[in-house]
């Protein structure tokens, strides 16, 4: 059933997006001065790459250096970057004038036209709009969720909690067999009540649906959580917001190979790609919950491991180098073992000893005994 | 495409059936040997051999030096030596010709071409093949004769020339081209050091042979190394050494010694008071001397008593023997009355009965008595001494020769226009006419058969006895005769005159003719004064009869430049024209037609210009399918390989009835032959339908036609594609195509460089599966494990056998043959844990950089060229080497994926290209590094043409069908290796020239952009737009000469590859 009720949105919107059009206006009013004054003119984008990213000891998250690179028109490698960046930034604009919110996709296609007595696009691939969109984040510190742009929803969440977005009120435990599914803009979503002890993320949907169907989260009272592959910003923020607002523990549950220890190293200390908004997405306390080598060994799950690729090693190590994990012993062990195995385990892989094998023993037994990786 | 599976275990409707089905592109993939076996260079290759099968038989003497050694040899027995157990060999044909390229020092006689001077010169390959023709043996005048096979050819002299000529063409009374002045050894052997001959024999021959005189080099270090490895109840002995100062010589053998330091010992056996010196001096006594022994020697048969027999009348020589024999040995001979009517000359002493018999090797008894190889080492001037000393033992008459000897006189000297000798030894009589011939002395033979002959009233037996006559002034000898007819243009000697106008003058004497041309009265055709000149003379053909051959192999050896060797019984000038097309380098030349007769059926015509097939092969090679063994070894090979140009006889047969048209041609002078042919599917063999000899104006080559019903497909998998790419990866190709259509498609010769022929090796231990282990050791001649797996494998010794074989828990002497299959398995598992080094990787044939950069080029049209090839590796046990060739721009598709040709040992790959491991490695290449677009896990975008070559002795192939390339990580690793270099080089050129253009032309844009950025703008400012773009233009005209400017990083890099300038190039400036 639908709890329901209507509260003046309209004026919500308008109010809630004053800010930002000023920040673009900002913009444009320093290019155009540039331009009337004779002057080449340029934009100050951060740059977003490893080498300006360092990992801040103090906050155990992920941050952005001081380094930008100046975008001119008048130069050959920038101006047509320079041209999307500013026609992006019409768009945008155009989104905040009108309250309403498109897509990544749907920017792309607005901003795709070709330039008169030429065969050039503005834009070619949705690839170049993106980047455009997240240096406009960078350019005017406001993420492109507050911006009206919103990317596709990717993940679900299910539980004891009631929450109200754009005035509908929406019981995370009474949405069936698919659960809520997260937007990508969670900002303005209210919790109305939360009933639950944890919070589980899993990387797997196909988990999830597990879990929902065996009923487990009204069974051990928490709130299940999924993604499909990499964590989204929603989702990252949700799991933010549920940590800071009700200081439920986090816990993540992923596949034992590099790409699961890299999505739990995202959502505790962010990414180099969003390093810039880790104040609003890392959650330096979750803790990762398996699959461990360990779990591989307890139940008895070497039969089925997964060969390590050459891609899989060359990542491990990556990973295993970076500067947040280097003294992480715990970890250092996994990605040791695993090398030495010369082979990884999915989630899936408990599926081995009976279909209900990990809402019914494992994660029980976890949970119970604490058996988590920091 | 219609199912590929082996022709063998199907009848004839079954296959015609089935051929029915396929498209004439999948007929050409499959039947690739129609324009050759497997490619089209090989088929070349194949062609041309198949066109010159020659070789002599297994008896034919040839003068030798192997490593400064001189000797004469049966051919075959020095061809089987080498060929036997050496693992470099190739079998070609079916293993109907071993041939084998020598590393070693192997030298025979030739005359060089141009200055027809006869030297020793180096053997580059030595061949063996089955026998496939008759064998005759020509005679020549002097009794000199050579046994040939119908193809085999030897020399002639055409209008002043040396020409070869086939033993098909010869005819009696043809002159034929033998030395005819001697030739002088360049570093003659002046000693013999007798420890180092004797070390160089079986231990177990040398036993009790002890080298005397040695103080000098036992030291007490030098016994303390004796004593090392003696037992050590033997030690004692070395106080005898040091006593009587000697050593054995089979103790010299474990020890380091320097030779030089033994230079002034002496030799002898144990208890004898006989020694010889150490070093023995090739002089003219000693040249005498053994001259004396061929003549008049012999020995005991329990090898102590060495003793010459010589006439009553015979005194003098009797003494004169005795000097040298003091002179050479430094002892005296005892002189002792024989009987009535001899003297013997005699030695008792083992060590010079040793040393003639095994280390100078005169032969044993009076019949198998021979000229010592050592002889032919021996300066002109010694050769003589010895010729004369021989023939003063066996020749007449005697007295005469005895003075010569005695006196150092010449023949010339001699009253006796004629010196006559016998023997009974065809050896020594051999011998003796290469001695002669190597005097450059005038000689005839004959043979008398074994007679019952009174003698002084008594029957005696005569066997079978040789004579030889040697003509004491040149004048008397054939060979100082030439042709009338092939020398002389005309002369106003009237001596000459005269003598050549009698009708039956039809030879001429060199001397003549050297002292007519110096008074200028005589004109010579050309080419006859360099004969003059030169070191050759002619004999003329007496006989030509066929022989009675038994062996199974006939033989050749190829001398490089010079395409010819002495060899015969008597000295005779062969020609190696196997090798010769080959070292001639005939660049292969193919002309492909295909005429539409109506939609399904096509007339298709090949013709190459290779040298022509023989008019006995043609209806064997064209007229029956896998015939012999092949039809059975095929079910177990890898499909349809190996089928031949019979195959698509076959397939014209099956499907529209018509026979097969062959014109071939073998040489110049020659008629082309033409036959018209079915298959005779019972009995698979030619039925002859008409046969003809035409007169063509092409030099030689083969031309067949075929009338098939088939498809023909266009586009990527059609035959002009396949016969474009086969272009490409045989450079040395000359393609002429005509395809149904009519389009004439000429794909022009990019090389002249021949490809290397690829060598054939072992099974790598580590590459052979189960299955052919188990067959293997059903099919091996070894007797027992040991022996299979060192003979049947690459890299496997007998130590490394023996492990394997201890490992599986077997015995070496298990049989091969009746290993049980678990015992097999054991053994199979065994192999695979050994360690074995890699397999040899010379035996790969690589396309190679330049000459594939260079077909590209001509294939290709583009702005671009590079090209790679990397250094051979081994998968499983077995090498392969990778070659990349890439293309960029011009007139290709920027717009699409790039084109990858695919090819494996030269041959085209068309089908089924995602399932390759050559698109993996691509695919699995970052290009975007160097400049063209690619999304991950896809073919890149852009104009580039990538052609992958894998050269291995087996390709690893998905399947049967043989068209996809199997994922082997060492494989991908490779090609993307070679992939990723010319993608660098691609980049550094993109960037440096491609992106320049590009700038340029971006730079001429930003007045396009700046509408769009002042109306963006102002839509966000609410500025004024055109305020914007006035200030932006303004800009604009002061920054533009700055724009344009090549990045710092790329302008030192240099540019790797061929460039083609482009024709837009002058469009795009600003």
């Amino acid at each position: 059933m639908f709890l329901t009720k209507t509260i003046n949105k309209q004026h919500y919107r308008k109010m809630a997006d004053k800010k930002p059009i000023e920040k673009i206006k900002e913009l444009g009013a320093s290019i155009s001065k540039q331009i009337l004054k004779g002057e080449n003119p340029g934009i100050d984008v951060p740059i977003r790459a490893l080498s300006n990213v360092f990992f801040d000891k103090k906050s155990r998250t992920l941050q952005l250096g001081d380094s930008s690179s100046k975008r001119s028109f008048f130069n050959i490698a920038h101006a047509k970057k320079f041209l999307q960046t500013v026609e992006v930034a019409k768009i945008e604009k155009d989104l905040l004038d009108n309250g309403k919110h498109a897509s990544l996709r749907d920017v792309f296609y607005m901003a795709k036209r070709t330039i008169p007595n030429t065969n050039v696009n503005l834009v070619d691939l949705q690839v170049e709009s993106d980047e455009i969109i997240q240096d406009l984040e960078l350019i005017s510190g406001l993420s492109r969720e507050q911006l009206h742009v919103n990317a596709n929803k990717m993940g679900s969440v299910a539980g004891n909690v009631v929450i109200e977005d754009r005035g509908d009120l929406i019981d995370w435990g009474k949405l069936g067999s698919g659960g809520w599914s997260i937007p990508s803009n969670v900002e303005e979503i209210k919790f109305k009540k939360v009933n639950a002890n944890f919070v589980l993320y899993m990387e797997k949907a196909a988990i999830f649906e597990r879990l929902l169907e065996d009923k487990f989260h009204e069974k051990h009272k928490g709130i299940i959580l999924s993604s499909q592959g990499q964590t989204t910003r929603g989702i990252r923020r949700l799991l933010q917001r549920l940590y800071e607002e009700f200081e439920l523990p986090i816990y993540v549950l992923a596949d034992l190979d590099p790409w699961g220890a890299y999505i739990y190293s995202v959502i505790k200390y962010g990414s180099i790609n969003l390093a810039f908004f880790s104040k609003k997405l890392t959650i330096p306390s979750v803790k990762y919950l398996g699959i461990t080598c360990n779990d591989v060994e307890k139940y008895d799950l070497k039969k089925h491991l997964i060969k390590l690729k050459d891609t899989d090693i060359k990542r491990m190590q990556q990973i295993a180098d970076y500067e947040w994990f280097k003294d992480n012993k715990a970890w250092q062990e996994e990605f040791k073992i695993m090398k030495k195995w010369g082979a990884k385990a999915e989630i899936q892989a408990l599926s081995a000893r009976g279909i209900s094998f990990i809402t019914d023993k494992y994660l029980p037994e976890k949970l119970k005994n604490k058996e988590f990786l920091e | 495409m219609a199912k590929k599976e082996n022709y063998g275990e199907k009848d004839a409707e079954e296959l015609s059936k089935e051929l029915k089905q396929v498209s004439v592109s999948a007929f050409f993939e499959r039947n690739r040997h129609l324009l050759g076996y497997d490619n089209l260079s090989k088929a070349l290759l194949t062609v041309v051999k198949e066109g010159v099968d020659n070789s002599l038989t297994y008896d034919m003497p040839v003068f030798v030096r192997k490593n400064g050694n001189v000797s004469i040899i049966k051919i075959g027995e020095l061809i089987d030596s080498y060929v036997e157990d050496n693992k470099d060999v190739v079998g070609l044909r079916e293993g109907n010709l071993e041939k084998l390229r020598l590393n070693e020092n192997l030298e025979v006689i030739s005359f060089d071409k141009n200055t027809l001077k006869l030297d020793f010169h180096q053997v580059s390959t030595v061949f063996r093949h089955k026998v496939n023709s008759k064998i005759y043996r020509v005679k020549l005048v002097s009794g000199r004769y050579i046994d040939l096979t119908a193809y085999h050819s030897i020399f002639t002299i055409k209008d002043g020339k040396v020409v070869s000529i086939s033993t098909s063409d010869l005819k009696e009374g043809m002159p034929i081209v033998v030395p005819r002045r001697g030739w002088e050894v360049s570093m003659p052997t002046l000693e013999i050091n007798l420890v180092e001959e004797i070390l160089r024999l079986d231990s177990s021959l040398t036993k009790n042979i002890n080298v005397h005189g040695i103080s000098n080099i036992l030291t007490d270090n030098f016994v303390n190394e004796i004593r090392s490895i003696l037992p050590k109840n033997k030690w004692y002995r070395t106080n005898d050494f040091r006593r009587f100062n000697y050593i054995p010589i089979n103790l010299l053998r474990e020890l380091k010694v320097d030779l030089n330091e033994l230079s002034k010992s002496k030799i002898s056996f144990s208890f004898s008071d006989y020694y010889l010196p150490a070093v023995i001096r090739l002089d003219h006594n000693f040249a005498e001397l053994l001259g004396l022994y061929i003549a008049e020697g012999s020995m005991l048969k329990t090898n102590t008593r060495l003793h010459f027999s010589l006439g009553y009348k015979e005194t003098s020589l009797v003494y004169y023997l005795y000097d040298l024999f003091e002179k050479v040995f430094g002892f005296s001979p005892s002189i002792k009355t024989a009987h009535r009517t001899a003297y013997n000359v005699i030695a008792n002493s083992k060590i010079l009965c040793f040393f003639f018999k095994y280390v100078l090797k005169v032969g044993d008894s009076a019949n198998k008595k021979r000229i010592p190889d050592i002889v032919f080492s021996l300066s002109k001037e010694l050769r003589y001494s010895f010729l004369i000393a021989y023939l003063t033992g066996d020749g007449h008459p005697t007295e005469e020769l005895f003075k010569v000897l005695k006196n150092n006189l010449t023949l010339k000297d001699m009253q006796t226009q004629k010196i006559t000798c016998a023997t009974a030894s065809f050896e020594l009589y051999n011998g003796l006419q290469y001695l002669l011939a190597s005097l450059g002395l005038g000689y005839s033979v004959g043979e008398n058969d074994p007679e019952k002959r009174m003698v002084k009233g008594i029957l005696a037996n005569f066997g079978k006895s040789y004579r030889i006559y040697i003509y004491t002034d040149n004048k008397n000898s054939a060979i100082n005769y030439l042709p009338v007819e092939d020398s002389i243009v005309s002369t106003t000697d009237s001596r000459l005159r005269y003598s050549i106008s009698r009708d039956n003058q039809i030879n001429v004497n060199i001397k003549t003719l050297n002292q007519t041309l110096a008074m200028e009265k005589l004109i010579l055709k050309e080419g006859v004064k360099t004969i003059l000149d030169g070191d050759l003379g002619v004999l003329r053909v007496s006989s030509i009869e066929e022989i009675n051959y038994e062996r199974e192999w006939v033989y050749d050896v190829s001398v490089p430049d010079c395409e010819n060797f002495v060899v015969g019984v008597g000295a005779i000038i062969g020609h190696n024209s196997l090798d010769a097309t080959e070292e001639a380098r005939i660049l292969p030349e193919v002309e492909v037609k295909i005429k539409t007769i109506s939609e399904t059926r096509f007339l298709i015509t090949i013709e190459d210009n290779g040298p022509g097939i023989p008019k006995e092969h043609l209806p064997r090679v064209f007229g029956s399918l896998l015939y012999g063994s092949k039809f059975h070894r095929l079910r177990q090979s890898r499909g349809i390989q190996g089928i031949g140009i019979s195959a698509a006889v076959l397939y014209s047969q099956l499907t529209t009835g018509k026979a097969v048209k062959v014109w071939s041609k073998t040489s110049k002078d020659k008629k082309t032959h033409f036959y018209e042919m079915h298959i005779d599917v019972h009995k698979n063999q030619a039925e002859v339908k008409k046969e003809e000899a035409l007169d063509t104006n092409k030099p030689h080559g083969v031309k067949i036609e075929i009338e098939i019903e088939a498809r023909y497909q266009k586009g990527k998998q059609g035959v002009d594609e396949y016969l474009r790419q086969t272009a490409i990866t045989n450079p040395h190709l000359q393609l002429n195509y005509t395809n149904p259509d009519n389009e004439k498609i000429v794909s022009k010769r990019a090389s002249n460089n021949l490809p290397k022929e690829s060598k054939e090796i072992k099974p790598h231990p580590h590459g052979t599966e189960l299955g052919v282990l188990i067959r293997m050791l059903k099919e091996t001649k070894s007797r027992n494990l040991q022996s299979f797996l060192t003979t049947e494998f690459c890299r496997i010794g007998s130590g490394t056998a023996q492990e394997i074989i201890t490992k599986a828990l077997l015995n070496v002497n298990d049989k091969p043959q009746v290993l049980m299959h678990d015992r097999a398995e054991k053994l199979y598992k065994s192999m695979q844990e050994a360690k074995v080094i890699a397999p040899p990787t010379d035996c790969l044939s690589p396309i190679g950089e330049n000459d594939f950069l260079k077909s590209v080029q001509t294939e290709i049209k583009a702005e671009f060229y590079t090209s790679i090839t990397r250094s051979p590796t081994v998968y499983r046990g077995y090498p392969f080497q990778i070659d990349c060739a890439l293309a960029y721009g011009g007139e290709l598709n920027p717009e699409e994926s790039i084109r990858v040709m695919r090819f494996a040992n030269r041959v085209p790959l068309l089908y089924q290209h995602s399932a390759c491991a050559t698109t993996e490695a691509i695919k699995e290449t970052n290009w975007r590094a160097y400049g063209l677009q690619q999304s991950s896990g896809n073919l890149p975008i852009g104009p580039v043409v990538l052609a992958v070559h894998i050269a291995s002795v087996w390709v690893p192939f998905t399947s049967e069908a043989k068209e996809a390339i199997a994922h082997y990580p060492e494989i991908i690793k490779e090609i993307k290796l070679a992939v990723q270099e010319c993608g660098r080089r691609l980049g550094i050129y993109i960037r440096k020239n491609v992106r320049a253009r590009e700038q340029k032309e971006k730079a001429s844009l930003f007045e396009k952009y700046i509408p769009e950025l002042a109306s963006s703008l102002s839509e966000i400012t609410k500025e004024n737009k055109t305020k914007l773009i006035e200030a932006l233009n303004k800009r604009l005209k002061k920054d533009l000469p700055l724009l344009i400017e090549i990045s710092e990083e790329d302008k030192d890099k240099k540019i790797e590859g061929v460039v083609v300038p482009n024709k837009n190039d002058k469009q795009t400036t600003l």
